[in-house]
């Protein structure tokens, strides 16, 4: 099975996975990694120095720090707001979506009536009124992303747990004598988690561009250091002065992880994906 | 749970002799409510089935014997469902039991092996946690003697090389296997009542006999009552103590196997006999049909539900229901005015095919042609605007 999912991944998909370890670790590891301090700014070269100029590998921004740096530190940013909107966005929705479900009825009505009116708010108006009610820092942004995120999950967990709850395998399951509380853990909700995490790639690129956004918007922490705070600092370069690197240097990077992220979904979605024929 | 419950457990599941019917249906209904109205799917059955027997319920699509299993076993839960009638399982009420109750019931007194392998089991689980989840859960077994008695369910249907199958996916066995498997599965907790509800249907024609079989000489082995149910009266003919056929809804004819091949009273019968192709006829016979289709099951025809399809109709058969009558053999019963075999059967087809009546030409002469008018008749007939 594993080495069939390799050939499945493909060089593309291989080269996507590389990419985010590497993202990834840079990102846990940067404390201990040998970088400059991506707050401290180097005084020995002007601002928005060109890449390679006085050991700064990709240049330093407006405030003379090292870009490279400052890259490798803002995954982390990226990195939390990744897994926290995939764990709460999972949990809470796909919670919402299998009991809906499952229980059909009235249940199913008032769930997804308030997932209904969740999904009908424009999402990035929503995330920018909550975060700038609640305060913009990375915890803020976290739940907010969640939240909007959180109907989807629900939709598609309701959607799959619909058409596994019928199967005749859980027909079989009750006619065995287990317990709905057996049957909904033990039958159906390994078969919805699969669509759910594959969808959940997705999101995970989607949550990655909002805190971008966000942070773009200035509704980020001025400490907290992420790639969309990089790409707002570097606009009035790139407008005032034409010096193009400080902002999109981070620019691609998040196009790079998002594409990344983005593509191994793909094929993670097109391997995990349980067709009738493969049952 | 100690080694004594334990083992009286196993011998409680034990072949023992009963006194009586493990399972007594007694004008049992279940029918439907829809937005069109009552769909009558199974309409009044009656019949008892004891430890050791097997009934076959046979008829065509539509004829409500899949959900007469199901109805019984009580996996109907949609709440349009209404039963009603009586069917009791070793002296208990099924009709009307709490689910909780029925739960109890499920997987150790009476089990169900489903139509189609491919999505009666769990895609995601192995076979092997399939199968002991029952053990585990139903005769608190520990999870090793759980796995002792799953291996020996997979050899007892006849799994080869079970250790290895108890480690595998749904998806690396082949149909016929995993019919094995839901056999194993429904067997696992010695239930004493199996259904099996078209178990071959899904399956190649070479498997088919297999599992047949297999079900068979575990039924007897067991000694469990087994109710199958199938729409091939070939599948049944060797392997059933009694066969019910179903029509519409109802039982049109019972009657223990052997009698019933011998003396077909009803036209249906002898019509679904009469459709399966035979090996001694020549190439390019055309295969005998029965023109129509079966009635609408929200509004059943008044008088025999057969009528409208049955080469020996006559107009008594339009307005009367008849009753299920006893045949001269003990225990046959049918639902016919003019009966196949019988003087006033004989001369009713006889008067259909001198008046030309389209379902009798279609019987006799095998003409398709005729076979279509049957259903242009019905089609006619259900249409309340008269604009057809």
């Amino acid at each position: 099975m594993s080495d069939k999912r390799g050939g499945v991944l493909g060089l593309a998909g291989w080269l996507s996975m590389v990419w985010l370890v590497l993202v990834a670790g840079g990102a846990l590891l940067a404390p201990y990694l040998p970088l400059d301090d991506p707050s401290r700014s180097d005084f020995l070269v002007p601002a928005n120095a060109s890449p390679g100029t006085g050991g700064h590998l990709l240049g330093t921004e407006q405030n003379g720090y090292d870009i490279f740096s400052r890259l490798i530190h803002g995954g982390r940013v990226s990195l939390v707001v990744a897994f926290g909107v995939l764990a709460i966005g999972m949990v809470v929705g796909g919670s919402i979506g299998l009991v809906a479900g499952f229980l059909r009825g009235r249940t199913e009505t008032v769930l997804m009536a308030v997932v209904d009116i969740f999904l009908a708010f424009p999402a990035l108006i929503l995330l920018i009124a909550i975060v700038a009610f609640l305060g913009a820092d990375l915890k803020n942004v976290v739940l907010g992303i969640s939240l909007v995120s959180i109907p989807a999950f629900a939709r598609i967990a309701r959607a799959t747990t619909l058409t596994f709850s019928r199967r005749e395998f859980v027909v079989a399951a009750e006619a065995a004598g287990a317990s709905r509380w057996r049957i909904l853990v033990r039958e159906i909700l390994p078969n919805v988690v699969l669509p759910l995490l594959a969808f959940g790639l997705l999101v995970v690129a989607i949550a990655i561009v909002a805190e971008g956004s966000l942070a773009f918007l200035g509704l980020t922490s001025q400490e907290t250091i992420s790639w969309g705070g990089m790409i707002n600092g570097g606009r009035r370069a790139l407008q005032q002065e034409d010096i193009a690197h400080t902002s999109m240097i981070p620019a691609g990077m998040m196009f790079l992880t998002v594409l990344a992220v983005n593509f191994l979904g793909d094929r993670f979605r097109a391997a995990f994906d349980v067709k009738d024929a493969a049952l | 749970m100690n080694d004594n419950q334990r083992r009286a457990r196993r011998v409680l599941t034990a072949p023992t002799s009963q006194d009586g019917p493990l399972l007594v249906v007694d004008d049992f209904y279940t029918h439907f409510d829809t937005p069109g109205g009552l769909v009558k799917a199974v309409d009044g059955v009656t019949f008892s089935l004891e430890r050791g027997k097997t009934l076959g319920v046979v008829g065509e699509s539509g004829s409500g014997k899949t959900v007469l299993a199901r109805s019984l076993m009580g996996l109907l839960t949609s709440r349009n469902v209404v039963r009603r009638g009586s069917a009791t399982y070793n002296g208990q009420e099924l009709v009307g039991a709490k689910n909780n109750n029925l739960r109890s019931l499920w997987g150790t007194e009476m089990a169900m092996v489903f139509q189609d392998p491919m999505t009666s089991l769990n895609p995601v689980m192995r076979i092997g946690r399939q199968i002991t989840e029952g053990l585990r859960y139903h005769l608190d077994l520990p999870k090793e003697e759980a796995n002792e008695q799953a291996l020996q369910l997979l050899n007892s249907v006849g799994i080869p090389d079970p250790k290895r199958r108890l480690t595998q996916y749904p998806h690396e066995l082949s149909g016929g296997m995993r019919q094995r498997v839901t056999i194993a599965i429904a067997l696992a907790c010695g239930p004493k009542l199996l259904f099996a509800d078209e178990p071959t249907t899904a399956l190649d024609v070479t498997v088919q006999a297999q599992i047949l079989n297999l079900l068979n000489s575990q039924q007897s082995e067991r000694h469990m009552a087994m109710v199958l149910v199938t729409h091939d009266l070939g599948v049944v003919a060797g392997r059933t103590d009694e066969i019910a056929v179903m029509y519409a809804g109802q039982i049109v004819e019972k009657a223990p196997t052997r009698a019933l091949f011998a003396n077909v009273r009803m036209p249906y019968t002898e019509a679904l006999l009469k459709s399966i192709p035979k090996l001694e006829d020549p190439s390019h016979t055309r295969l005998q049909i029965i023109g129509g289709r079966p009635p609408d099951l929200i509004n059943p025809p008044p008088g025999c539900r057969f009528a409208p399809r049955c080469p020996y109709v006559q107009p008594k058969c339009h307005t009367e229901q008849p009753p299920l009558v006893e045949a001269e053999t003990p225990g046959h019963l049918f639902r016919c005015w003019f009966p196949v075999g019988t003087e006033a059967g004989r001369e009713a087809l006889a008067s259909n095919l001198a008046h030309h009546v389209p379902a009798a030409q279609a019987a006799v002469t095998g003409d398709s042609a005729a076979a279509a008018q049957v259903e242009v008749a019905q089609l006619v007939d259900s249409d309340p605007g008269g604009n057809a």
